[in-house]
């Protein structure tokens, strides 16, 4: 009962943490609805990470076990309070930030949308009542890889945390899972869940207006993104890959609009903001630690993006990496530690647990190191995706990007490699779309060399190309906007049909027995 | 006329792009293993009933 009470808590807060991030977006200079909702996220979701990993270190200070709900509620309380007072001691400059004004396509009415955006809404309700209806432990218990539920039981922490307790925190995704748990209201689980859905969404349609789509186009890459088998499925599933991808291109995001405010001191309030994101998207997996990497080389070039207007104070790109890597380290720094102090043999945490989980995942092992023939393998493996998934996977469509992604993104891609044929990057917009071609390019190599998971772990970079591909169906939209939504609708329906058909199967079972299930999450010790 | 051959040719152009992503789709569908073992299945259970 008090652990409910402190969810209920954590949430308000979070809400008051989320209208905190709006103020200090605002004063930042973003104007824009999506991107304003969107980064203001960030600042309750860092923050709470950030919580957990304050307890967690007064935890392995005290040798006692002190990471319950409450105390992650009253950390995240002070963090939002300091957040507060910081955005309030700021100074109110007059705000002039650059857009680029890109006017939507003639011709075509938001009519011909209704049909791919009823396409994945229908998907995304068949998971939803599945996720209602269906039992809450999984057939098939697979290892913890973070710390699973037990953490958060009371009891149950106390027989799986060894003698003296220390440390044993999850990583950043999971720390809405596990604290729903901690009171047993794993159910509400898919609320958190779509919440980093909405601010995929959110942020994709940012990206490609960022890039120069109009917002159809944006939209459509809107749709495209949530019809990804793995954006799908976590929607609803606990893991950390979804929350991972949202953070590390709401840092993204934050860039973007640190390139085109006039003030130095929003540019630097924006990559704190950036910095927040990124730490949120790495503390949930060192593996992202090289794709947050890939962030810092847009961080250095930021003042070659700045428009010529906005020039008038000197790059200082040493002091923008720097602030951005302080402050990513903030929310991911508890985490690091653990990772090395595992490496050196000692363990902050016991890796031991089994907890039954919903997941529709298989966990295949990723390959250890990078030899030439391992990537001559993976390279053999991964020529023809997106159209072939990679082979050694055992669940097939979580593994696929989907029809429509396959059928828009590659293209897209070429058509903007194709585009800087004799291009002279004059303006700011130009010299974006260079930058952020690049670092997709970048992130598909380190899909192919670093030994992860196919699409989950690297779901950010994969993601990451939607919004070009936006450009390209901003383009055909403009001479063909029905072939487009016909062809992307088409694309849709195989891939929702594939993607929802063993829930929806479910979902009818269910209602045909009228057999509700309601047991709750097991946690055993292996 | 000049404005109409840039016109035609950027039409051209996206005749292109597009026959392209159709393209891009149809090979997906060809060589995609979720699509061929969706479409195992289905023809399974057709075959059961």
């Amino acid at each position: 009962m008090v652990n409910a009470i402190a969810i209920v808590v954590i949430a308000l807060i979070w809400l008051y943490g989320w209208h905190v991030g709006r103020m200090w977006t605002r004063s930042c200079g973003v104007r824009e609805r999506g991107s304003l909702w969107a980064l203001a996220c960030v600042f309750p979701t860092a923050g709470l990470a950030m919580a957990v990993q304050l307890a967690a270190i007064a935890e392995t200070v005290t040798g006692r076990v002190l990471i319950g709900p409450a105390q992650v509620a009253v950390a995240f309380l002070l963090l939002c309070r300091v957040g507060k007072g910081v955005v309030e001691g700021q100074q109110h400059q007059s705000v002039r930030t650059l857009r680029p004004r890109v006017a939507s396509p003639p011709g075509i009415s938001l009519k011909w949308l209704w049909a791919p955006v009823l396409v994945v809404g229908l998907a995304y309700a068949v998971f939803l009542a599945d996720a209602i209806t269906g039992p809450v432990t999984g057939a098939r218990p697979q290892p913890a890889s973070p710390p699973q539920v037990a953490w958060w039981t009371g009891d149950a922490a106390a027989e799986v945390v060894p003698d003296p307790p220390r440390a044993s925190v999850p990583e950043s995704g999971e720390v809405a899972t596990f604290l729903l748990a901690s009171a047993g209201l794993e159910r509400c689980g898919p609320v958190t869940r779509l919440l980093d859905a909405v601010l995929l969404a959110a942020v994709i349609h940012a990206l490609a207006r960022s890039l120069g789509a109009g917002t159809r186009a944006a939209a459509v890459a809107v749709c495209i993104t949530l019809s990804v088998p793995v954006v799908l499925v976590q929607s609803f599933a606990p893991g950390a890959d979804l929350y991972a991808a949202a953070a590390w291109l709401s840092s993204l995001l934050a860039m973007v609009w640190a390139m085109r405010v006039e003030h130095d001191r929003q540019r630097r309030n924006l990559l704190v903001l950036a910095g927040l994101a990124a730490g949120a998207g790495v503390g949930s997996g060192w593996g992202r630690l090289a794709a947050a990497a890939l962030l810092v080389l847009i961080v250095l070039a930021e003042g070659w993006l700045r428009p010529q207007e906005f020039r008038t104070a000197a790059p200082r790109p040493l002091r923008n990496m720097v602030l951005f890597c302080v402050v990513g380290l903030l929310c991911s720094g508890c985490w690091l530690a653990d990772g090395l102090a595992r490496t050196g043999g000692r363990r902050l945490r016991p890796e031991s647990v089994v907890a039954a989980a919903p997941s529709s995942f298989a966990e295949p092992s990723p390959d250890a190191g990078v030899t030439l023939s391992i990537l001559r393998r993976r390279i053999a493996s991964w020529w023809d995706y997106p159209w072939r998934e990679p082979r050694g996977i055992e669940n097939g469509s979580t593994a696929a990007t989907g029809a429509a992604y396959a059928t828009f993104v590659p293209i897209g891609l070429a058509a903007a490699v194709f585009s800087f044929a004799g291009r002279r990057f004059g303006n700011p917009t130009e010299r974006w779309k260079l930058v952020y071609v690049t670092i997709a390019c970048g992130g598909l190599l380190l899909a192919l060399v670093l030994p992860r998971v196919a699409v989950r772990d690297t779901l950010a970079q994969v993601l990451l190309l939607v919004p070009v591909a936006a450009v390209l169906i901003d383009r055909l939209m403009v001479r063909f906007p029905r072939s487009v939504l016909l062809t992307l609708t088409a694309a849709l329906v195989m891939t929702v049909t594939i993607t929802a058909r063993e829930p929806a199967r479910a979902v009818a079972e269910r209602v045909r027995d009228a057999g509700w299930h309601s047991s709750p999450v097991a946690v055993t010790r292996r | 006329m000049m404005e109409h051959e840039t016109r035609g040719a950027g039409l051209g152009r996206e005749y292109v792009w597009l026959g392209l992503c159709v393209m891009s789709l149809v090979c997906y569908l060809l060589r995609s293993e979720a699509v061929s073992a969706f479409v195992r299945d289905v023809l399974r259970e057709l075959g059961e009933r």
